[in-house]
Parts: structure tokens; C-alpha cells; sequence
């Protein structure tokens, strides 16, 4: 039995297919997690950052509980997690790094602005290859051109974001730029470490949804203590939040736009490894740099040679993911990564059948969740406060390409029906 | 060796490690109980380095959070 995970058979048809479809869902959480950090704009109008991270996480954490009970069911996402209780803790550790990286990058935001704060944290791609490759064996056993097509890729995006961060510290209009590119670089390792108990989630088994589930009891404790502590106790941070309360919708909304983006990017990372996936979804660059200079008019009035250096440097990012993108795993490789699967079986006891069953996205329990009164209860009570918050919402007094914003939306809720559509056709969202 | 698996009136040959893996997705199916060693988890994480490298880099990034705000 103890062999039966690195033994047990796949039809290299299923395995492509399971390949395309996470690289679907790479460049769609890039869509979408781009989108995401268009309300961190609000910083821009004197809004605490706190604030607009808090307001971020209850928006995420509304959508995590909330989309899962919609999908699965909340009696689902129990029974999943009975098979591997352990990774309840991981599942907490990556939210908190979640929260402390999404608190640093609305300082990013604000010191350096999002056209350059973006591509930086979004070195965090070198960092999931790093601990991919180390930790997962990932592109183990992949042959002389995949490490060609990943390593290399790597290493062009980091020249990327070098040539970002020599443009921030030299152009920016802000006091503390070398503060800005240090959130933004610390913000990118917070998120490059979080994928570590995402990858570990994914090869045993778990499910995107259980396992976001558990993420959020994480990242909203933690982004709970953090605004308290630094907006000075409790009374303070109330204080911020009722005196900004006609704007608490849009980062609100950004987490629910936040989370989409993350069922993307997690299940690219179960059907691509970290090493592919994470890129992949940091294409987010590009769209984040579209947010930023058609919809905000950021980097207006600066020099030719700015507008050459950024877009050099994003564009350079930008084919670098996609050639580790390319550089897709061959069959001895998917072999290693059913050794990292077979650790977590020999290490936790977990039942091999069900890693093997989960690794090629079947599950023969998932057409019997049903939905139950607290689902709806979950759902109506996450819509509410969306309402809620959205009737008194006003649109901040900022310059907004509305064209622009019109049309990337569209585009968002296009690649949402066409992803969702494969993923239940091919995996019923296992 | 080979061992055989009997479905809908004909017989499967399948090779061991097939034979063995195929059992335990059809008794999982059928909601058997599938006896797998189950054992505390809180010692294995410990020792698992897939929970001491998240951690560490977690404190890092509180200290730089303190450090810019």
C-alpha cells in the first residue's frame, strides 16, 4: 500500500487536460487579482491603510465562507477536511501570511504607487519556484529545457523587477521610496512563502474550497490584530472605520474580487505545481498596469523614458512567466511529484486512495453535498453586507477612466463563466 | 503474477499494483472502511519542515510591517 501513490496510473490525456486547465486558471486569477487591487487606489485619499486592508480581509473572508457554501456545501467542506485535519493549521498559517502580505502592500501602494509596487510584489513567482522545487519536488526528473524554460524565466522576471525598482527610487514623488520597494519585496515574500501550505494542501488532496475555508480564520484574526494595534486600540479603529464608512464598500468588494482570483490561482497550483502556477497567475502584472495607467492615470506626465523603463520592465516580467508557463511537466516529472504526494501519505497517515483520486481531480462524494439551511443563511448573510455596504457606498473624488473600467469588468465576468464552466465539466471543482 | 478482477460476467486481468489500488477505490466507493495507520499529526508537523520555513518567513514579515508603518 505504501507505494501505491507514485505507482498508481494516470492517462497522460486526463493529465494534459488537468495541465490546460490550471493554465487556464493561471492567467484567469490573473484577471482577477489584478482587478483586486484597484481599490487600494482609496489609499490615494488619505484612507488609513489599515483600514483599507481590514476592509479588504472582511470582504475575502465573507466570500471564502460564503462561495464554497454556494458550491459545495458547507457539509462538504467538513467532511473533506476530516480526511486530513492537519493541514487545518496550514491552512491558518497561510492566511495570516496572506494578511500581513496584503497589509504591506497597500504601504507599497501608497509610497511607490501600484504601476511599479505591483510587478515587485510580484517577485513572490521566484520565491513559489524556490520553495516548489525545494520543498514539492517540482521540475524533479523535467529534462535540461524545462529548468532552461523555468530558471531562465525567473531570472528574466527578477531583472524585471529590478529595472522597476530603479525606476520608483528615482521618479517617485514620494518621501520613502526605498520604504515602498521594502513593503513591496517583504509583501512578495509573504505571498511567495504562503503557497507553501498551498502546494502541501493540494498533493494530499484537499480541496481549494475546504482548504480557503480554514485560510480565512488565519487572515482575519491576523488583520484584525494588526489594524487594532497600529491605529491605536479599538476605539481608534472604529473611529476610522465610521469616519470612512461611505468608501468601505470598494475594498470590501476588492476581496470578494480577491478571493475569485485565488480559487483561480489555487487551482492552478493543484493542476501546475507552485512553479508554474504562481507565474502564471503573476501575469497580474500586466493587467494591474492596464488598472493603473488607463483607469487611474497613473505615471501621467512623466518622461518617455519612465513609460520605456516600465513597460520594459513589466514586459520583461511578463515573458518570463510565460516561458515557465511553457515549460509544461513531463510524465517523469508528474512521477516526482507523486513522491512529494506519498511523503504526505507516509508522514500523516492519509489514505493513498484518496490522494491518488484527488491528484487527478475526482472525487466520488462531491455530486452528494448538499446544501443545507446554514449555507443559505451564510449566503444571504454575505450578500446582505455587500448590499449593505454598497447602498451607502459614494465614489471616491479621484480621476476614473470609466471606459476602461467598463470594459476590463466585462472581461473579468467572461473568464469567470468560462472557467467555472471547465471546472465543473472536468473536475466538479475538485 | 497477475490477478484477476471479475466485472459484469468477464473477467480483468490486472497486473498487482493496479489490482491492489483499483480494491481500495472500489471499497472507498462503496463506503467501506478502508484501514489506513491513523496516527497524531501534531509531532509529524513539528518535525515537517513544510511548517518551520512558512513560519519563520511569517516573523520576517512582521518585523518588516513594524519596521515601515
Amino acid at each position: 500500500m505504501s507505494s501505491i501513490i507514485t505507482e498508481s496510473l494516470i492517462e497522460r490525456p486526463r493529465q494534459r487536460t488537468l495541465q490546460l486547465l490550471g493554465i487556464y486558471c493561471g492567467f484567469a486569477a490573473a484577471l482577477w487579482l489584478a482587478g483586486a487591487e484597484a481599490p487600494t487606489k482609496l489609499v490615494a485619499v488619505a484612507v488609513s491603510p489599515f483600514v483599507i486592508s481590514f476592509m479588504m480581509v472582511l470582504g475575502a473572508f465573507l466570500s471564502r465562507w460564503s462561495l464554497p457554501a454556494l458550491i459545495q456545501g458547507t457539509s462538504g467542506t467538513f467532511a473533506d477536511i476530516r480526511n486530513v485535519p492537519h493541514l487545518i493549521a496550514w491552512g491558518v498559517m497561510a492566511g495570516c501570511l496572506w494578511a500581513v502580505g496584503n497589509t504591506l502592500t497597500v504601504f507599497a501602494v501608497r509610497d511607490i504607487g501600484l504601476s511599479i509596487a505591483f510587478p515587485l510584489w510580484n517577485a513572490n513567482s521566484l520565491i513559489a519556484i524556490i520553495w516548489g522545487t525545494l520543498l514539492f519536488k517540482e521540475l524533479h526528473r523535467a529534462g535540461w529545457l524545462r529548468w532552461l524554460g523555468v530558471v531562465g524565466g525567473a531570472v528574466v522576471m527578477f531583472a524585471g523587477a529590478l529595472l522597476l525598482s530603479l525606476v520608483s527610487t528615482s521618479h517617485s514623488a514620494s518621501e520613502h521610496p526605498i520604504r515602498g520597494v521594502a513593503s513591496a519585496l517583504g509583501a512578495g515574500l509573504m505571498f511567495g512563502s504562503q503557497y507553501i501550505p498551498f502546494r502541501k494542501a493540494y498533493i494530499t488532496g484537499l480541496n481549494p474550497f475546504t482548504f480557503l475555508t480554514f485560510f480565512t480564520f488565519g487572515e482575519m484574526t491576523t488583520m484584525t490584530i494588526l489594524a487594532v494595534s497600529f491605529t491605536g486600540g479599538w476605539w481608534p479603529f472604529w473611529h476610522q472605520l465610521t469616519m470612512n464608512s461611505t468608501i468601505l464598500f470598494w475594498p470590501l468588494l476588492g476581496g470578494f474580487m480577491w478571493v475569485v482570483g485565488d480559487l483561480f490561482q489555487n487551482y492552478a497550483a493543484k493542476y501546475v505545481g507552485i512553479s508554474r502556477g504562481i507565474p502564471l497567475s503573476n501575469t497580474n502584472q500586466l493587467w494591474g498596469l492596464v488598472w493603473a495607467t488607463m483607469v487611474f492615470s497613473e505615471l501621467r506626465g512623466l518622461t518617455l523614458n519612465v513609460y520605456a523603463q516600465v513597460a520594459g520592465g513589466s514586459l520583461l516580467m511578463a515573458a518570463g512567466a510565460l516561458a515557465i508557463a511553457f515549460s509544461s511537466a513531463t510524465a517523469d516529472e508528474y512521477s516526482s511529484w507523486k513522491k512529494a504526494a506519498q511523503r504526505e501519505s507516509d508522514l500523516y497517515g492519509i489514505e493513498p486512495a484518496y490522494v491518488v483520486a484527488r491528484m487527478e481531480g475526482r472525487d466520488e462524494h462531491a455530486s452528494r453535498a448538499r446544501r443545507t439551511w446554514l449555507d443559505w443563511l451564510l449566503i444571504g448573510g454575505a450578500t446582505c453586507i455587500f448590499v449593505g455596504f454598497g447602498v451607502i457606498a459614494s465614489v471616491p473624488q479621484m480621476e476614473i477612466q470609466w471606459g476602461w473600467l467598463v470594459g476590463l469588468t466585462a472581461a473579468m465576468l467572461l473568464v469567470l463563466a468560462a472557467g467555472g464552466i471547465a471546472l465543473w465539466r472536468i473536475t466538479r471543482f475538485n | 503474477m497477475v490477478l484477476g478482477l471479475r466485472r459484469a460476467g468477464e473477467e480483468v486481468i490486472l497486473e498487482p499494483i493496479e489490482f491492489s489500488l483499483r480494491i481500495a477505490i472500489i471499497m472507498r466507493s462503496e463506503n467501506h472502511e478502508v484501514s489506513a495507520p491513523r496516527r497524531g499529526w501534531l509531532r509529524p508537523m513539528l518535525r515537517d519542515v513544510h511548517f518551520w520555513v512558512p513560519l519563520a518567513a511569517l516573523l520576517g514579515g512582521a518585523l518588516i510591517l513594524y519596521l515601515v508603518q
